[in-house]
């Protein structure tokens, strides 16, 4: 008798772990965890009972009154359509970009709203069918021109997210330090190389720059590049009919490479992370930044001092003989709000509240003004603004040409050489001609 | 209890939970790595077999080859630097009174307890350019053409990256030796030491062939962490600037999840199982002719 109870609890012992095993192993585990559980059928059967899973990457401290705006949202939209529940979780931005959301993407278990760059990564899930396509949603609200620009989100003209973070990329400079200095702001790139000089000369760092992510000294690099070569050329580069290894594109490197050499930015600058890049402004040791509009937000706090209110936006210097447009700039759609294709018809019509909301004069312009997020759609007043911003507005409003940055527009293999091109370029140990060599290769070799 | 060993059945039955845990998560996802490691594939797309593709890739990828060999330098300062300073300061420690003994032994093993990304932004700070404690102590004695971008300078950020991991993780291989040592039978020194042995004879003739094979173990673990290593160079550099600090695992991170090949990615996943494999079996070839005392 003993042998048997010993026996019997020993195989329930036994079924049960092998059952908590199959079941957490399997099924999409339903809940306000971080993992993007929830997705698909949860909530299905009742109409009135909608459950939408949202993973945002509003984790950093600094991105408080962002989260703010998007909580207010979500309760605006759960208001309007009683029964739907929103279950947020935040993760940090680059984990969920490249770790859970092609992890949850390759199981089937994404979020049903989630935080979703353009680009590569949009075109790389759509066309494995995990996005929900927005078009016809955008029809029935009648927004299919209210957006600046979806071509970042838009696969074989279907759109597949909506972008929400807008920036555009320029110099910040401190206005009073570039008087005291008897410096003007550079309308050609010879006043700017003049401008470094000078700026040098008085004991400044005339351009931050952190350069340990090679993102950062990437901005600048692709902004001379364009205005030398046009984006068109560029954009030439995916299909073979313009070449790394040409004059003009080799002249950008070199430009580039007269600026490292110059002294233009800080020593030791591989090893500055990016956070640090603004304190060089903000302690008054560097002159200017180049850098995207996100930084405003830096420059209108209080703790900044002399910069709060004296800190000024220019757009990148017109290249005399560049062959781009010169009056252009980088505007990014960079990030955004993607859905997962994997939802039902009551999820779906949540959904499309959620958009008519969140893209809303209202709460496009508290951005706009509370954390200096351009607009990605047209709006009619943009009056209000602190006068950092509506610099940069108006600069935009007064480019005539906007470009994506390399990233989206080169593969993923090519972005890394071109990366590590850029660094080596600082770093002294190489030379833009064997770049340029190298960059052609890879590029041969990934289209193949 | 007897009477379960002697049943196949219920002996099996007891094995299967565990059994069922090691096949799923681990023989499944190094079949399923092994399986990728043959395949073209983004992450989300259909996976295209490719057969040995990705490791031809692999014999021309000189990044590879070049992060290989920083774990082999990760492997000779465990073995050159590391394990002499470890079995010194375990010796030094087996030594001091009992009480002064405790006081050492928590000294040496604080660094294991943090994370290490704490102790890697902790070197960050170190090393800092201008502010940095390395600098500025340089500095100070007078060494100004000693200062560095220490984490710039891809002539010495490497080895600035060993320094800090050594840092973290010596305490841990001290403890493991200082336990063995402290598990010699005091009789045996005092009987040396009766002969007239001096205290060099007897820790070169007692000590260390008694400690052996724990130092075996030790060197195992370090060289096996070696091959491995990735948390400090994630933390202090990522690989960078230009792949300078590169070793194999964040280059194998590279790959799959920024580059999205997932493919190529598993094929340097299985080279540095491989990797690890041979070299953890030379080192247990060293374990081979056991003494006996």
């Amino acid at each position: 008798m003993k042998k048997q109870w010993f026996r019997l609890s020993a195989l329930l012992l036994v079924l049960m772990l092998v059952l908590t095993a199959c079941s957490s192993g399997g099924g999409s585990s339903k809940g306000t965890s971080g993992d993007g559980g929830g997705s698909g059928d949860s909530g299905s059967d009742s109409p009135k009972e909608v459950t939408l899973s949202l993973t945002h990457t509003l984790t950093d401290s600094a991105e408080k009154d962002t989260l703010e705006i998007l909580n207010e949202i979500v309760s605006t939209v759960e208001e309007k359509t009683p029964g739907v529940t929103f279950e947020l979780s935040g993760i940090d931005g680059e984990v969920f970009r490249n770790q859970k959301l092609p992890a949850a993407m390759s199981t089937g278990t994404t979020p049903d709203v989630f935080d979703l760059f353009g680009g590569s990564d949009t075109q790389r899930y759509a066309k494995a069918g995990k996005l929900l396509d927005l078009t016809p949603i955008l029809e029935e609200l009648g927004w299919q021109d209210r957006f600046l620009d979806l071509s970042s989100f838009t696969v074989d003209g279907k759109v597949y997210g909506l972008p929400i973070a807008v920036s555009a990329e320029g110099f910040f400079y401190n206005k009073k330090m570039v008087g005291e200095l008897g410096l003007s702001v550079p309308k050609t790139w010879d006043d700017l190389l003049n401008f470094v000089t000078k700026a040098k000369a008085a004991g400044k760092i005339p351009i931050s720059m952190a350069s340990k992510a090679p993102w950062v000294p990437g901005m600048l690099l692709n902004a001379i590049i364009i205005h030398n070569v046009g984006i068109d050329n560029f954009k030439g580069l995916t299909t073979g009919e313009y070449k790394w290894t040409n004059d003009q594109m080799l002249k950008a490197f070199k430009e580039f490479q007269k600026l490292v050499d110059m002294g233009a930015f800080p020593e030791g600058n591989l090893g500055i992370p990016y956070p640090e890049m603004a304190s060089y402004m903000i302690r008054g040791d560097a002159v200017m930044e180049y850098t995207g509009s996100w930084d405003a937000k830096l420059f209108f706090k209080d703790k900044v001092g002399d910069l709060k209110g004296n800190t000024g936006f220019f757009m990148f210097p017109s290249v005399p003989g560049g062959q781009g447009v010169q009056d252009s700039m980088n505007v990014n759609f960079a990030n955004g709000w993607g859905f997962s294709a994997d939802v039902t018809d009551a999820q779906k019509k949540a959904i499309k509240t959620f958009i008519k909301v969140a893209y809303s004069d209202k709460f496009v312009k508290e951005r706009l003004k509370t954390i200096g997020y351009l607009s990605p759609v047209k709006l009619k007043d943009v009056s209000g603004l602190n006068p950092l911003m509506s610099d940069i507005t108006k600069t935009m409003e007064k480019s005539s040409k906007w470009w994506p940055a390399y990233d989206a527009i080169v593969n993923d293999k090519v972005h890394a050489a071109f990366n590590t091109g850029i660094q080596q370029m600082l770093g002294g140990v190489k030379t833009p001609e064997e770049i340029v060599k190298h960059l052609q290769e890879v590029t041969n070799q990934s289209s193949q | 209890m007897n009477s379960v060993l002697k049943r196949p059945a219920v002996f099996a039955l007891f094995l299967l939970p565990a059994v069922l845990f090691y096949v799923v998560f681990m023989i499944y996802p190094i079949g399923e790595a092994i399986y990728d490691g043959f395949t073209k594939w983004n992450g989300v797309s259909e996976k295209n077999f490719i057969g040995l593709d990705n490791y031809i890739r692999l014999f021309q990828d000189s990044l590879f080859w070049d992060s290989l060999l920083r774990n082999f330098w990760f492997i000779v300062f465990a073995i050159v630097i590391q394990l002499p300073i470890i079995v010194f300061v375990a010796l030094l420690i087996s030594k001091v009174g009992r009480r002064f003994q405790s006081f050492y032994r928590t000294a040496v093993f604080t660094p294991v307890i943090l994370s290490t990304a704490i102790v890697g932004i902790l070197f960050l700070f170190i090393y800092a350019p201008d502010v940095g404690l390395l600098n500025n102590f340089l500095k100070a004695v007078g060494l100004d053409s000693w200062t560095h971008y220490w984490m710039s300078d891809p002539n010495v950020n490497f080895l600035m990256i060993l320094i800090a991991n050594a840092w973290q993780w010596d305490g841990f291989y001290i403890i493991i030796v200082l336990a063995a040592i402290l598990n010699i039978p005091k009789e045996l020194d005092e009987s040396a030491e009766m002969d007239g042995a001096n205290i060099f004879q007897r820790t070169a003739y007692i000590t260390l062939p008694l400690i052996r094979p724990i130092l075996i173990v030790v060197l195992l673990l370090s060289v096996a962490g070696s091959m491995k290593a990735l948390d400090a160079v994630l933390v202090m550099t990522n690989g960078g600037p230009f792949h300078s600090t590169e070793v194999m695992a964040t280059y194998m991170i590279k790959v799959g999840f920024q580059q999205f090949e997932y493919g190529y990615g598993s094929a340097i996943a299985v080279m540095i199982f491989l990797f690890t494999l041979i070299v953890s079996m030379l080192v247990q070839l060293l374990n081979r002719k056991d003494v006996e005392y």
